[in-house]
């Protein structure tokens, strides 16, 4: 969907930010292989978002475990 | 027995395998499984790295759906890879051996998985699984690994395919494309590393227990970090290798 990689960037961001989780943002870079400057509300690309979605919810389920 | 991160393991994990697109053979395998087994959930998993990642699902819950995937260290399919062979579940409440969070959080009661393998490593498995306490019948086992055989092949296919390709030299604009990316992410990734430099600096003007805490929490994630950056440095490395050979080739 449209802007929606962008989203879950910035909310993940915004998380990490509030929670104090100082590796959070560089470490969902690396495990869904993204350039965060290549995010735009323009960009739709469904495997990027999945990417993001994997990578967002495996280091969730990590910190909260 | 398996190492779970037994790097000749991991690299069987290429992208022609691990792409999310559905694949006839797999989804009938699943469904089939689904159906011997008469269980609502039915799975081709990879116990990757981290995260176990769902091939081919049916019956998920809708987040695991959305998902397709969870942590490695919550699956019960990583037991499969350890032991190389099936492991069955029939009450994952009082089963000591499996971890909870899926019990707790998808109320997953029952299990049976059995290995699926590319390149002679077991990848992950074929699995099927249950909200009730289920003992699984005879012969169920034998069934699964004869769709697992079925699964293990298609997916030896697909490398295959992406082996071959890997042969003749990629064309070095593209293989450019993909150092570039790598190069950028490992440089963003680095930009945020800021926390680690602020505790460091603190730490050599001083250690107060508090700052000591602090300290122990940061490195735990630094040590994370630094584990997510060695995976894609590693590509980043394969990558620069085939980018030369294909400059070279052309030349």
């Amino acid at each position: 969907m449209r802007g929606r990689a962008l989203q879950l960037f910035q909310d993940f961001q915004r998380h990490c930010a509030e929670v104090g989780n100082p590796f959070g943002v560089c470490r969902v870079i690396l495990q869904a292989r993204v350039v965060p400057e290549r995010l735009t509300p323009e960009l739709d690309d469904p495997e990027l978002e999945l990417r993001l979605e994997t990578a967002i919810a495996n280091l969730s389920a990590k910190r909260s475990a | 027995m398996a190492e779970l991160d037994d790097p000749k393991r991991l690299a069987q994990f290429k992208a022609s395998i691990m792409h999310l697109d559905s694949d006839g053979v797999l989804e009938e395998c699943v469904q089939q499984a689904a159906a011997s087994a008469e269980a609502p959930i039915a799975l081709v998993t990879f116990v990757m790295s981290k995260i176990q990642l769902f091939r081919a699902a049916v019956g998920l819950p809708p987040e695991l759906a959305a998902t397709r995937a969870t942590s490695r260290c919550d699956s019960f399919c990583q037991f499969v890879v350890m032991t190389e062979g099936p492991f069955i579940v029939t009450d994952a409440k009082s089963d000591q051996r499996v971890p909870q969070k899926m019990v707790e959080t998808y109320g997953i009661a029952a299990y049976l998985g059995v290995p699926i393998s590319v390149g002679g490593h077991v990848l992950g498995s074929l699995c099927v699984a249950d909200g009730q306490e289920r003992h699984w019948r005879p012969g169920l086992v034998d069934e699964l690994s004869a769709l697992a055989a079925r699964v293990s092949e298609r997916l030896q296919a697909m490398a295959g395919a992406e082996l071959a390709s890997d042969d003749a030299p990629a064309p070095a604009q593209g293989l450019a494309a993909e150092v570039r990316t790598l190069a950028q992410i490992v440089q963003r990734s680095l930009v945020e590393v800021g926390p680690m430099v602020r505790l460091a600096n603190g730490l050599s003007r001083g250690v107060s227990p508090e700052a000591l805490v602090r300290a122990g929490s940061v490195l735990t994630q630094a040590s994370d970090f630094y584990d997510d950056m060695m995976g894609i440095v590693g590509e980043l490395c394969t990558a620069s290798t085939r980018l030369e050979r294909s400059v070279s080739a052309s030349t």
